[in-house]
């Protein structure tokens, strides 16, 4: 796809979010008021134990998680319903005819609505978190280029996840369910809550067959510092194989969803 | 009496219009049991590190979990319409409720019953299984007729807060980010005692936002925890007159929406 096409669609998709002002606001106060639940559950949690240390995370370093891995999906917060939406009212036919790809015009569209979220709601909430709570990142310009490239992947791996559970819709009348179903794995796996070391022994190894963690908790531990540096290498190569993976199922999902595919006149 | 025949009518043809795609149905409940299944898991996951949260152990966190559950369980099947009614301002269809002779509030309330309530039971039977047998709670005949009243009550103070909030829709037109934040957002506070959170916090999810009342100080009743940790023992009792004071307070919010309405004409 020509990428000058590309970048006026993550424009116009930016400037659709500007108009809701009042959302913004009421969002910035929505990812507060879960940075303060989950900071509160983490204080209460470590204040009943005299060790300063749980499963390699001082209460220092849960807080500046919980903080981080809260920003970094606020900032992947995209419209998941669009697909759907276009299969339901039919203009998914516009995309079939178009000479770009419609992969990439979804990402585009998603790109501008994430684009929107970091500057309209991270930033705000990362700097009112940095002034309410003790948090604090190391600053290494390798571990900075990791993250920003883990975060890349982390984010491209998520709009797959939603672009097939998206495409679902050409052979379902109803997908809510699946996003549901969807959004339910993400929660529990991708340690947007509970960071993955928390979690039971026997769980730890399914946990980490699947591809979720690679969209949160993976970019998150980088920057925090939670993983030495010579550990980053082999985590961005998992990544790089789930997107693989999950490149190869879109395709799969797109072509027969393609020949599926019934426009119901409307 | 021909009014509340009027009303039945209206609620079986919505629960007839729900029940049309069964196998969408079924599957719909079984993607708010993972939903609700995640959410509980990741409690398990903290409980099986941390063994108490505040001094609630699991079966007591369960039983706080099925107050909740119940409570919201019973405000979708009743109060769901609200959450969509912004866009029956919007599109005009509310104009219709205005000029029939009945009350505007029970078409609205009418027109649509959740049936994603029976997930909420089940998860909330399961809940107070749990809860009853791993934290001991001796049923006395006192506590079993106490427990459907405490539910009331809750569904009082949640139904509250969505009319409310709905009743706010008559002047900002849409609302949508507000609703979810005060509704869905709001319901993650009470996941958790409400002693984890700071003294202010507490005053708050007391007097201001009470639905700290929904589960937290009635749990005291059930789980014989005599007070401790309550700002004051007096309010486990809270949860009946809490919930009819904020229902008396969200009718009146919602007739001077109404007086105020004016049509958008579309």
């Amino acid at each position: 796809m020509n990428p000058k096409l590309f970048f006026k669609f993550i424009s116009i998709s930016f400037q659709k979010q500007v108009t809701y002002r009042f959302d913004c606001f009421v969002g910035i106060f929505n990812g507060l008021l879960y940075v303060f639940i989950f900071t509160s559950l983490w204080k209460a949690l470590y204040s009943q134990f005299d060790t300063k240390e749980h499963n390699g995370f001082t209460l220092h370093a849960i807080i500046t998680y919980v903080v981080t891995v809260m920003a970094v999906r606020i900032s992947f917060t995209m419209d998941d319903s669009i697909i759907y939406k276009k299969v339901q009212n039919g203009s998914i036919a516009m995309e079939l005819v178009r000479p770009t790809s419609f992969f990439f015009m979804n990402l585009a569209e998603n790109a501008g609505h994430s684009l929107f979220h970091i500057l309209a709601r991270t930033c705000p909430i990362v700097l009112l978190s940095a002034i309410l709570f003790d948090i604090s990142v190391p600053f290494e310009p390798v571990r900075l280029l990791a993250f920003l490239f883990s975060s890349l992947i982390g984010y491209l791996l998520l709009s797959m996840l939603n672009f097939i559970t998206g495409l679902l819709a050409f052979w379902f009348l109803e997908i809510f369910p699946f996003m549901l179903f969807k959004y339910a794995l993400f929660t529990f796996f991708a340690g947007g809550i509970v960071p993955i070391d928390y979690f039971p022994e026997y769980l730890k190894p399914f946990v980490h067959f699947l591809p979720f963690q690679h969209m949160l908790y993976s970019p998150t531990v980088i920057l925090i510092g939670h993983v030495p540096l010579e550990k980053i290498q082999p985590i961005i190569i998992t990544q790089l194989a789930w997107l693989l993976i999950m490149s190869v199922l879109c395709v799969l999902m797109w072509n027969a969803g393609k020949k599926k595919l019934i426009i119901q006149g409307g | 009496m021909q009014t509340i025949r009027i009303y039945l009518a209206l609620f079986a043809t919505s629960i007839k219009a729900r029940m049309e795609y069964k196998t969408s149905f079924l599957f719909y409940i079984v993607a708010i049991l993972t939903f609700y299944i995640g959410q509980m898991g990741l409690l398990f996951v903290l409980l099986n590190r941390f063994h108490h949260i505040k001094g609630w152990t699991i079966g007591e966190m369960a039983f706080l979990y099925s107050l909740q559950a119940f409570a919201y369980g019973f405000t979708n099947l009743i109060f769901s319409q609200l959450i969509h009614f912004d866009q029956m301002v919007v599109d005009g269809e509310f104009d219709r409720a205005l000029v029939r002779p009945l009350s505007p509030l029970g078409q609205v309330i009418f027109s649509k019953f959740e049936v994603s309530t029976v997930a909420h039971l089940i998860i909330g039977f399961i809940a107070l299984y749990l809860g009853s047998h791993l934290a001991g709670i001796v049923w006395t005949l006192n506590k079993i007729l106490i427990f459907p009243v405490v539910v009331v009550g809750g569904v009082l103070i949640a139904g509250a807060i969505r009319l409310t909030v709905t009743a706010v829709a008559f002047w900002t037109l849409r609302n949508q980010s507000l609703v979810h934040t005060v509704i869905f957002s709001s319901k993650e506070f009470i996941v958790y005692p409400v002693t984890i959170y700071n003294r202010g916090m507490q005053v708050f999810l007391t007097f201001l936002f009470p639905i700290a009342f929904i589960n937290f100080y009635p749990a005291h009743l059930f789980l014989s925890r005599s007070g401790e940790g309550l700002l004051h023992p007096a309010l486990e009792m809270g949860t009946p007159l809490v919930g009819s004071i904020m229902f008396a307070v969200s009718l009146f919010m919602w007739k001077a929406g109404v007086n105020h309405y004016q049509s958008t004409g579309s």
